[in-house]
């Protein structure tokens, strides 16, 4: 398969899970290939991983077309994509284990972790990375397709936190994994230089996604318990619907997510309590997006400086930096909102009514069309 | 004198651009589209000397090149957003091509949705296909709704 008119696509995935799971590592040595000897474990390693490139390359291609599209045609494949990467996940998996007696990998045992051993399972948890990251762009891409309604932004905005908190702590394991294998790299007798580079890049890059990540869960955090507030102050009006109800309408916003065996989807109950969450009162649920909507623009604040090399953007820099300044102006926005509708709650006191007019702005008049930031004006 | 032999030019240019377009190898593919640029300001320029011939085109020519069902009226375009979309198309050309300039696998993956949305889906579209060797996919092709005779329709999308 040639890919760009001079690559095969052995090279970009091989690149990939270089950079992600496998930096340094033997699976992904091309002499292994020259082996012939069928007991040789290096020969079973190469078979298997080419078992696995034939099954994930088409997968891999697959979403590099899908961003090519049209936005609404993007959201629409990766609702399918999304099974294929959880079937690859699991076909994954079976292959980890069977690369294990060949690698001798020595898992973790830490009591602290689990009673069970450790062991990484690289690629699926490479395939698992991708999944993730698929399943937030179609929360996102709902955002700027304007597929939620006005009601629902807080439910979507605290399930977009509860995947990218997922991804954020899936990124912890695999820097972990590959910090261990760093560490002992270092103590070998005699380190490559192009090896401790691979290591380098791919710790350059988890923590980079690991940035990322705990951005958009603060951010969504921020917006979910902002939009709870306003729900609970009755300042977000909501349509009749006559012909459905909320169970109804969560089944409907969550079937991209249905057959996705990890992470599991939560029952409508179980959703609601989280989402509305009744037991924190006003003040204190504003006291918390104040503060997840400041570390969200600590962390956009920190990206925006970042080279090409160091968030892997190479070849379109501008066009991410400007991506992420907008997005930083909507955070900045939503400091200034929560600030805003805090002082009006605290003023309106115990019982008196909070006098503000809301205003969500539809698509391409906000700062950023994946973070929807209500205008708030005081007065009724 | 000079307008003719400017078009002419032109003419010899796009056919050598489009013919090298969806080569994946090729390293001339953005000297062309810039070279396509540059035609511009002297198309603009003399413009006025040349004699509008409405019968050069017709209808039976569209239905020729969009093949679309019912078949299309005749696109009225004025002389000036003419002029932007060819600039727009050849901008867009050069700009496409930075997604072949591979640097990692994480950098494609984000140039690739960036470029798109910057060069945009409204009025020229390029789609960057990432090319299967059996299926010989073409690695861009535009779809522009001028009426330009020169451009070829293709709505595929």
């Amino acid at each position: 398969m040639i890919v760009l008119g001079s690559m095969s696509i052995r090279q970009i995935l091989d690149d990939d899970l270089r950079s992600t799971v496998l930096p340094a590592d033997q699976l992904l040595d091309r002499d292994n290939d020259e082996i012939e000897v069928p007991t040789d474990s290096r020969f079973n390693m190469s078979t298997r991983m080419e078992i696995f490139r034939q099954r994930a390359a088409q997968s891999y291609l697959d979403i590099l077309r899908t961003v090519c599209q049209n936005r609404c045609r993007i959201r629409r494949t990766l609702c399918h994509s999304i099974v294929d990467w959880d079937n690859l996940q699991l076909d994954s998996e079976e292959l980890d284990q069977e690369l294990r007696q060949f690698t001798k990998e020595k898992p973790i045992m830490d009591r602290s972790l689990s009673n069970e051993p450790v062991y990484e399972f690289p690629l699926s948890s490479w395939a698992y990375f991708y999944k993730l990251r698929q399943m937030e762009w179609i929360v996102q891409l709902g955002f700027e397709l304007e597929i939620y309604q006005h009601d629902e932004l807080a439910g979507m905005y605290w399930y977009l936190l509860q995947q990218s908190k997922t991804r954020a702590r899936h990124l912890e394991r695999m820097r972990g994994f590959v910090m261990r294998k760093y560490s002992a790299f270092r103590r070998s007798p005699s380190p490559a230089m192009e090896k401790h580079q691979e290591f380098t890049k791919s710790l350059s890059f988890l923590n980079y996604s690991m940035l990322e990540a705990t951005t958009t869960y603060g951010f969504a955090d921020a917006l979910s318990c902002l939009f709870v507030v306003l729900t609970r102050l009755a300042l977000i009006p909501i349509q009749p619907r006559p012909y459905s109800d909320a169970t109804m309408r969560y089944e409907l916003r969550m079937k991209p997510f249905h057959g996705i065996g990890l992470p599991e989807l939560i029952s409508f109950d179980e959703f609601t309590r989280q989402v509305e969450q009744p037991e924190e009162d006003t003040l204190s649920l504003l006291s918390y997006a104040v503060e997840a909507a400041a570390g969200a623009k600590k962390g956009l604040e920190v990206m925006s400086k970042l080279k090409a090399e160091e968030a892997f953007c190479q070849g379109s820099h501008e066009a991410w930096i400007k991506n992420v300044k907008e997005c930083l102006k909507a955070c900045i926005f939503t400091n200034i909102t929560i600030s805003t509708v805090k002082k009006a709650v605290e003023g309106a006191g115990k019982d008196g009514e909070v006098k503000l007019k809301v205003d969500i702005p539809s698509t391409g008049k906000g700062y950023h069309d994946w973070w929807v930031v209500p205008k708030i004006t005081v007065g009724a | 004198m000079n307008a003719l032999r400017s078009r002419l030019e032109l003419r010899a240019v796009f056919l050598k651009t489009v013919e090298v377009a969806d080569s994946r190898s090729a390293t001339e593919t953005k000297a062309l589209w810039e070279e396509l640029l540059s035609f511009i300001p002297s198309l603009k320029r003399t413009h006025k000397l040349g004699k509008a011939v409405p019968q050069s085109f017709s209808v039976k020519l569209q239905r020729k090149l969009a093949s679309t069902i019912p078949p299309r009226p005749i696109v009225q375009v004025s002389l000036d957003s003419a002029h932007a979309h060819f600039e727009r198309l050849c901008r867009d050309g050069a700009d496409c091509l930075q997604v072949f300039d591979y640097q990692d696998s994480h950098s494609l993956m984000v140039c690739c949705p960036l470029v798109v949305l910057r060069i945009g889906l409204t009025i020229v579209d390029f789609r960057v296909l990432v090319p299967i060797k059996k299926a010989a996919t073409i690695s861009l092709y535009s779809n522009s709704t001028t009426a330009l005779p020169i451009w070829r329709y293709d709505r595929t999308r």
